[in-house]
């Protein structure tokens, strides 16, 4: 037992070592030829490592030459395997070159194994030789034979390939494995080789230590692979957590995934996905019977969406229904992308449905809501009559306090100013009558009694909605103006009825005139008396107008120009003048607008002066 | 202050309404004087006297905003309270907003429209004061010569006299006769002074 007798049988074991533990990785999942071919490497060092510490201890010529001579084929082995690993592990090599190298090598070392004399390196003499520590070990005597030019000239090709590879490496900006792998193996090799020589030339007295070399290069390619080894447990470890983060959120918000192979056609859905359009797991779904689970309603969208993804952007985005096998639909929204391939052509398109079902129908409700409350707005005309009341209400009440309070000053003077007290008893009385004929009013209105005839003023009338709405028409800025003509004859009919008809036309314009810019909001209410006993109001605003189209059907029940209208309001106004035996049209002013003209017959026996 | 008593117009174009607060005010013992439309108050050539306006927001015809934005273009001091049987608040912030001093819904209780009609007539008052101030200061300044009015544009910078001179191509001691003589015909002797005036006649060197 001596240190060579240990220190080469323990580079084998390394080797060993790292053999089996690439091994297993090999045999794992992943890139599995790089570790291969490191694994065989490092057998095959192990292998080399056994046989040199034979050689140091064989005293017999022949066995030397026997054991020199079958040494090639780990040798063999290994460069075969380094080629092969720089080929898998830098993906830059050139392949004609790598299968030269080899070819050549494996051609030597095989006419070495079976020519009857050595062809490559023969051991003609050996001597023993000892080193330090005393050892003694055995130096062979080398005549290179005629193969020894093709086995250099392989190994030469190797160093070129190696070269040559490492550089393309570099370029590709993996510097750090160029140099490392790449320039190890190069100057292990140079190393390994240029010592044999000197060894065999007799010019250094040392054992071979081509194992040794070749365990440099093994070391370097075990680092590389080994840090590639922790970056894929690494990746691998991001990867699972991100897949649980999708995993979490697609189930949370109830998302299915899907791809489809469009050269193929194939699409393959996520078991959510396919929850969502109620498919089983194992049916295979292409386009056509993806359309065919599509809402007929909805299959022209998708159809659309398809051909804009695949021609135009490459985006995919559409909202639509499937029937379930159950018979309830259900709505999606789908968002994907297409992919192309190197020549622009639609290769694949993946993406996410979401139910949207929820949502689509608060949106209908909504709407709906929506126009329940403009129903309301209509029939809250009433309510609306009713706060003016109270408005009116509040002027005889103002009144009646200021009047209350001054006759408390007054009282207190001395001597009381009793001419005072009385004139403010007078009004007080006054008001109060007024106050009180605002609530029968109201009440009237309130109890919804039938249609009242009787002689009313026609101007009074008008002036009576205005002062209705002056309020509302302040507050959206509009000019609210009245030209009465004098001297109008009554009208008969029903004051609670033909202010409605009149606050109707009135509301209607403001509205049409919801969007003018505000130097245009005007609404002019013109009275006059046309002839043939018959009085006119017009109501004109300055909106957009009417449709010429819609004109004619304007007073139709349930015909509406509004987005959310009844389609009631012009309607029940035509009834209520038709039934005071008057008329109701529209027209389009010249210079714009709309307006609208209420005639009523005149009351034949009263002339008012 | 004004020797004449201050008055309060009324506008209001209802006709029990209007006689019964006037009533009220007289009472309280306030000249008062009344108009039915916005259009006859403003026709109206008005005393120059010190007073309010108490305006109804809804009248037929011109409304209160409208005889609010006709006052503020003519000029008008008098401020403003509105008086209305229905107001909203988009329409009292928009009122307010514009310089009405208080906006007020029938029926008012005596105390808070009392207390308006207060803070209004002081506030009349303050306005008329200031506008007087202003405009004596502007007789004053009237009668300084055109150099005067240089030197004093100059003063109000902060410059001193021989930069004044340099500036004005003169000597330090004309600068000095010139600052004296302004300085006697405005009635002002330093220079915080001077600023002031310069800024309420909005003087600029």
């Amino acid at each position: 037992m001596n240190w060579m007798t240990i220190t080469w049988p323990m580079v084998a074991a390394a080797c060993l070592t790292l053999a089996l533990v690439h091994l297993r990785i090999a045999f794992g999942d992943g890139r599995r030829a790089p570790h291969l071919y490191f694994s065989l490497a490092a057998l095959a060092v192990a292998a080399i490592s056994g046989f040199e510490v034979t050689l140091l201890s064989t005293d017999d010529l022949a066995r030397y030459q026997a054991i020199l001579r079958w040494a090639v084929v780990p040798i063999g082995i290994m460069v075969a395997s380094v080629v092969g690993f720089v080929c898998a592990f830098f993906g830059t090599g050139r392949k004609w070159l790598a299968l030269t190298a080899v070819a050549l090598n494996l051609l030597a070392q095989f006419a070495n194994l079976i020519a009857a004399v050595p062809v490559v390196r023969q051991a003609v003499a050996i001597h023993k030789v000892q080193t330090f520590g005393g050892v003694w070990f055995t130096v062979p005597t080398i005549v290179n034979g005629p193969w020894n030019v093709v086995d250099l000239t392989s190994v030469v090709l190797v160093v070129i390939f190696v070269l040559d590879a490492s550089i393309n490496l570099w370029k590709k900006g993996e510097q750090r494995r160029a140099v490392i792998v790449g320039g190890s193996i190069i100057f292990f090799f140079c190393a390994c080789r240029g010592h044999a020589l000197l060894v065999e030339k007799g010019l250094v007295q040392t054992p071979y230590l081509v194992s040794f070399a070749f365990l440099g290069v093994i070391i370097a390619m075990a680092m590389e692979l080994s840090a590639d080894v922790l970056r894929a447990a690494t990746l691998a470890r991001k990867l699972r957590e991100s897949e649980r983060h999708t995993d979490l959120a697609a189930r949370a918000a109830a998302l299915g995934f899907w791809t489809w192979d469009i050269n193929r056609d194939e699409i393959w859905a996520s078991a959510n996905a396919r929850a969502l359009f109620g498919v089983s797991a194992d049916e295979k779904i292409d386009l056509p019977r993806f359309v065919d689970l599509v809402h007929p309603e909805d299959r022209a969208v998708v159809r659309t969406a398809i051909e804009k993804a695949l021609s135009g952007s490459g985006e995919y985005q559409a909202d639509y229904r499937v029937q379930l096998p159950d018979g309830r639909t259900r709505w999606i929204a789908a968002y994907g992308r297409t992919e192309f391939d190197a020549s622009q052509q639609p290769e694949l398109m993946s993406g996410a449905l979401l139910d949207i079902t929820q949502r689509r129908q608060s949106e209908l409700e909504l709407q709906q809501l929506r126009g329940q409350l403009t129903h309301a707005g209509r029939v809250s005309v009433m309510g609306q009559l009713a706060a003016a009341m109270a408005h009116e209400l509040n002027q005889p009440l103002g009144a009646i306090l200021s009047n209350a309070e001054a006759a408390e000053i007054f009282l207190k003077q001395d001597p009381p100013a009793l001419g005072e007290l009385r004139d403010i008893l007078a009004d007080i009385r006054k008001d109060d009558e007024r106050a009180g004929e605002v609530i029968r009013r109201m009440r009237s209105l309130l109890r919804r009694q039938e249609m009242e005839r009787k002689p009313l003023a026609f101007n009074l009338l008008a002036e009576d909605v205005v002062r209705l709405v002056n309020t509302d028409a302040t507050t959206r800025r509009i000019t609210v103006v009245l030209e009465l003509s004098p001297h109008l004859p009554l009208v008969e009919g029903d004051r609670i009825h033909l202010q409605q008809v009149f606050l109707n036309l009135i509301l209607n314009a403001m509205e049409a005139m919801a969007r003018n810019q505000t130097e245009r909001r005007q609404i002019t209410l013109q009275t006059r008396h046309t002839g043939q006993g018959q009085l006119e109001i017009s109501v004109a605003d300055s909106g957009p107008g009417i449709e010429p189209a819609s004109l004619p059907r304007l007073f139709e029940p349930f015909f509406t120009t509004k987005q959310n209208g009844m389609g009631m309001g012009l309607a029940i106004c035509r009834r209520i003048i038709e039934a005071h035996a008057g008329h109701i049209r529209a027209e389009n002013q010249p210079a714009g607008g709309a307006i609208f003209y209420v005639t009523l017959p005149a009351k034949t026996s009263d002339i008012k002066s | 202050m004004n020797a004449t008593a201050p008055t309060v117009f009324v506008v209001d174009d209802d006709t029990s309404f209007l006689p019964a607060v006037t009533r009220l005010l007289r009472a309280g013992g306030y000249e008062t004087r009344t108009f039915t439309s916005a259009e006859e108050f403003i026709k109206t050539p008005l005393p120059d006297v010190p007073g309010c306006v108490i305006v109804d927001l809804h009248m037929s015809g011109m409304n209160g905003l409208a005889l609010q934005a006709s006052l503020a273009g003519s000029g008008n001091l008098l401020p403003l309270i509105f008086l209305t049987g229905q107001g909203d608040i988009p329409t009292s912030v928009h009122a307010i907003r514009q310089g009405a001093e208080d906006f007020l819904t029938k029926p008012v209780k005596r105390e808070k429209l009392f207390a308006a009609v207060q803070r209004a007539l002081a506030r009349n008052a303050n306005e008329r004061q200031a506008h007087a101030r202003t405009r004596e200061l502007r007789a004053r300044y009237e009668t300084l010569t055109p150099r005067e009015r240089e030197v004093l544009a100059h003063i109000v910078t902060g410059q001193l006299n021989k930069q004044i001179a340099a500036d004005l191509n003169t000597t330090e001691r004309t600068v000095k006769a010139h600052r004296a003589n302004l300085t006697s015909k405005l009635q002002m002797q330093s220079v915080a002074e001077l600023v002031r005036l310069a800024q309420a006649l909005g003087i600029q060197s």
